[in-house]
């Protein structure tokens, strides 16, 4: 596999990233994640009611807490498999802000975390003198369009890593840089339903 | 050594830094040695990897001194490396110069070394040269150039901006926690001393201004859309203002004025692809737009701040269209952007300066290999007319078009003499053929004598329209109409066209027309003028199609535009009286309408089905103010009093006929009388009628159950409140 770094985003660094995540860690890409909201907001026994931790505070802790809150009500809404999955993966949800790691590429899941890297970035002033790619791919926030979009990046990725790997050894005469918009476009085409954004954008 | 084993060499240096990082100069004097003398690129790529790695300020197990004062072995290793023709291996030079420039500038300003500020210039003129090239790759010379080498570019852009800052001076109020960020932020042209001894303060004052001009003018003037760099681009001014704000109306009033409506894409792509370019540069916009008035750079006084407020909405109301829409739906005007590829300096399609052969076609040829012309035989026009076209020509052309032409083709003949082995050259001119020449000269003057441009030319009058192009024609012109129609009434295409704000308003003769105040509906009374009495006249199929137009605008909403119909059918009316009587025709005898009647019928056709029983008033309307009925028309009504749901209206209606208009008072007594015979149910309903309007009404036994006479105290008590609203009405 190449040497390049991938990060995932998304609002809470639990569904729609993890998921994403997951997925391209089981494909052996390097990938971490992270959130771009306040502070993680999960479903809680009502709508007005929603379980609010701050980011950093383990998957474990926050499952356990649900668990001893309303074990039935969690196991009902999938809250439960996804903590349990997200245990696996990593120790606890990340805020995007607070990451001082540098990245190739990034996919965001939603268009108001595409929105709030790109800001990011421009507010850390580029003193890195790094190139990062950022993708965003728009999923829905739940269960099974998680699952979906997940499978929609993991695509992406591999046909990025695929045109970078082959632009270096010139085994295709073109650059990865120059072929980006062209998967971009080939990748849309496929997934009308998966509205793209992308910015190159410096560190 | 395999590139394998060099690299495994290499990575087991560098493993060392991370445990003892002060053998990093050695590490770099290693890599620095492997990296210029290397025969394989993959190990290039690695050192450059390396390089980028190791210098950019995310590496900060080593000192930024200790990294300084590698500078001297670095910069002639970059230098190396830039020339290897990759990609790959060039970005990473180009973004270590980056990392690397502060530094050097810094360390030349302290201790004037002459010999790392030659390396470092060096560099630098190699990266602003080819910023806007294909560079490492060749060109193609077509439309692809321009999206070539985007690594390299976007690297190149960075490093751009990074000399901009470092050659500016920040303005003093700046934000005291910017204040405390690392000291290699703050390295600036301030820190040279004015007669310093290796750095010219105002050649790099100067220089910086000019680079500031070279990204800002592209977005302006690159006509392609290139969406990486112009994103790039952005991206960077925005950093480069929020260290020297000094730049911020250049750079504002340089996105202010960036139009991407106006910019190409490259020939061979998709439209979907531009599509996502375009939206690709408008959220990054939109992003660097944002985090500028967050970050407090646009402010409310800043002229172009209502023109960036409006650049986000509609960016903004693009982005939901799409989205609702689904990114591969067209919206409205959205279209490709192809360029027939010109070149200003060569406006030639065939430009070689060489010759195949010695042939004509060889010499003076400047249009495309394709280009039907050709395959035109010239030689079929008449000399004199020839003579003629070419001089007109020649009047006409523009001079740097000939010129350049001109020295195409003498480049040719240069080509030809020197394939011809220089013979030509030498040859001596004659006198005689001097003189034949002057006499050719002459004689083609003699001959033109009678020469007169307007006479000789006389181009061909232009076919007449077929009556396909004319349909076609007159379809846009109602569409124009119809387009019209949906302005708003206060528009100023609309509210421009006012009689009596003009002048002559006070003539009698221009009060009189039409339309002397442009309302909402006047398009309509134009359209109906031109389908009766313009284009009738001559074509009635033509007229049809503004008819069929006008008739579909009434029926997609019959309920709110009984109006339309009624003035519509009025004109037809009116048109086909006046000129179907003679003019001395004072006799009352009642003239031939057919086409009013076929659209008459047509518009209660689609009317009737519609109707519910609320829709008294407007279906009272229509009949009381349509010019004309005849049985015809009238016993449409039947099928309304027939349905159970709607007879009360039908009922009303014939009653409202009967009541006020004599003509067809007969028709409608008919109606009933059917309906009467004809129709059980409605027995006691048109009983009563008949009882009241019929004077030869004889009952035949009336049934008397209960029902039936409840249904009868029902329709009496509508028919009373029909014969009151009618009267209203």
């Amino acid at each position: 596999m190449s040497d390049l770094k991938f990060c995932t985003v998304c609002a809470m660094n639990n569904n729609r990233s993890m998921e994403s995540h997951k997925v391209l860690m089981d494909a052996g890409f390097n990938v971490s994640s992270c959130g771009t909201g306040s502070m993680v907001r999960l479903p809680g026994p009502s709508i007005d009611r929603p379980n609010v931790y701050p980011f950093g505070t383990p998957y474990e802790k926050i499952y356990k807490e649900l668990m001893s809150q309303d074990s039935k009500l969690y196991r009902a809404n999938g809250l439960a498999r996804m903590l349990e999955r997200n245990q696996k993966i990593k120790l606890a949800p990340q805020k995007w802000h607070e990451g001082r790691d540098v990245f190739d590429f990034v996919f965001t899941c939603e268009e108001r975390c595409f929105d709030s890297v790109c800001e990011d970035l421009l507010h850390r002033g580029g003193n890195l003198n790094k190139i990062v790619h950022v993708i965003n791919v728009d999923i829905k926030d739940d269960d099974e369009n998680a699952k979906i979009g997940g499978q929609g990046i993991l695509q992406l990725a591999t046909m990025l890593t695929d045109a970078c790997q082959k632009g270096k050894t010139h085994e295709d005469s073109v650059p990865f840089e120059d072929k980006i918009m062209d998967i971009l476009t080939e990748w849309q085409e496929k997934h009308p339903t998966l509205p793209l954004l992308y910015a190159p954008a410096y560190y | 050594m395999s590139a394998e084993e060099v690299i495994q060499g290499l990575s087991q240096v560098r493993g060392m830094l991370s445990t003892q990082p002060d053998t990093f100069p050695q590490v770099i004097q290693a890599v620095c040695g492997m990296a210029s003398t290397t025969p394989h690129l993959e190990v290039q790529q690695w050192c450059s990897k390396f390089f980028v790695d190791t210098f950019s300020s995310e590496f900060t197990l080593v000192p930024w001194s200790t990294k300084q004062n590698s500078l001297a072995s670095l910069l002639p290793v970059l230098m190396t490396l830039s020339s290897v023709k990759d990609v790959y291996v060039y970005k990473n030079v180009v973004l270590t110069s980056t990392c690397v420039y502060d530094m050097a500038f810094d360390l030349v300003a302290k201790v004037s070394n002459q010999s790392i500020w030659n390396d470092m210039t060096a560099l630098k003129t190699k990266i602003i040269q080819d910023w806007d090239t294909t560079y490492p790759l060749t060109p193609s010379n077509d439309d692809t150039d321009k999206f070539k080498s985007i690594g390299s570019r976007l690297a190149s852009t960075k490093f751009i901006s990074k000399v901009i800052v470092v050659q500016s001076a920040p303005l003093q109020s700046s934000d005291p926690r910017r204040r405390a960020t690392s000291a290699s932020n703050e390295i600036s042209i301030n820190q040279v001393h004015p007669n310093h001894t290796v750095l010219n303060k105002l050649a790099l004052d100067v220089e910086a201004q000019k680079l500031l001009d070279t990204i800002t003018s592209y977005l302006q003037a690159e006509e392609y859309l290139v969406p990486q760099v112009l994103i790039a681009i952005i991206e960077t001014l925005v950093c480069i203002i929020q260290r020297r704000k000094q730049f911020i109306p250049k750079v504002f009033q340089a996105i202010a004025s960036l139009d991407l409506d106006s910019k190409y894409q490259q020939s061979k792509d998709k439209f979907i692809k531009f599509k996502l370019m375009k939206r690709f540069v408008e959220r990054a916009i939109k992003n660097a737009l944002n985090y500028c008035m967050k970050a407090g750079l646009i402010t409310p006084q800043l002229p172009q701040n209502g023109t960036f407020q409006t650049m986000v909405s509609s960016i903004d109301a693009r982005m939901a269209e799409q989205r609702k829409k689904g990114i591969l739906t067209e919206l409205p005007g959205e279209k490709a952007r192809r360029k027939i590829k010109v070149d200003p300096k060569n406006p030639f399609p065939r430009d070689a300066t060489t010759v195949e052969d010695n042939s004509y076609t060889s010499l003076y040829q400047l249009i495309d290999e394709t280009n039907p012309l050709l395959d035109f035989d010239a030689s079929l026009i008449p000399q004199e007319t020839l003579a003629n076209i070419a001089i007109a020509t020649i009047a006409s052309v523009d001079t740097n078009k000939l010129i350049t032409a001109l020295s195409i083709v003498s480049a040719r003949y240069t080509d030809l003499i020197t394939k011809a082995g220089g013979s030509v050259l030498k040859q001596e001119v004659k006198d005689e053929d001097l003189k034949d020449d002057d006499l050719d000269n002459e004689r083609i003057l003699n001959a033109n004598d009678d020469f007169n441009l307007e006479s000789t030319f006389v181009l061909p009058e232009p076919k007449p329209f077929t009556e396909e192009q004319k349909k076609r024609h007159l379809q846009l012109i109602i569409n124009n109409f119809f387009d019209l129609s949906k302005l708003p009434a206060n528009h100023k295409s609309i509210s421009s066209f006012n009689v009596q704000n003009e002048q002559v308003a006070t003539s009698v003769k221009v009060a009189d027309v039409a339309i002397n105040e442009w309302g909402k509906n006047s398009w309509l009374l134009l359209l109906s003028r031109l389908a009766t009495r313009g284009i009738a006249s001559e074509d009635h199929e033509l007229g049809d199609l503004i008819r069929e137009a006008i008739y579909q605008y009434f029926v997609d909403n019959i309920h709110e535009r009984i109006d339309v119909a009624i003035e519509w059918l009025n004109e037809e009316w009116f048109t086909e009286v006046t000129t179907n009587s003679s003019s001395d025709d004072t006799s009352r005898a009642l003239v031939e309408t057919p086409t009013y009647l076929k659209w008459a019928e047509k518009v209660l056709d689609s009317v009737i089905p519609f109707l519910e029983s609320n829709d008294r008033k407007i279906f009272i309307r229509l009949l009381s103010d349509l010019p004309f009925l005849n049985a015809h028309l009238v016993s449409q009504i039947k099928s309304l009093c027939i349905d159970p749901q709607r007879s009360a209206l039908g009922f009303q209606s014939l009653q409202f006929l009967i009541l006020f208009r004599p003509p067809v008072k007969q028709a409608c007594i008919e109606i009933l009388r059917d309906l009467y015979e004809n129709n059980e149910d409605l027995k006691t309903t048109t009983a009563s009628l008949l009882k009241k309007y019929d004077t030869e009404f004889k009952p035949v036994d009336e049934p008397k159950s209960t029902e039936d006479s409840q249904h009868t105290a029902q329709s009496k008590s509508k028919e009373t409140t029909a014969e009151s609203e009618a009267s209203k009405d």
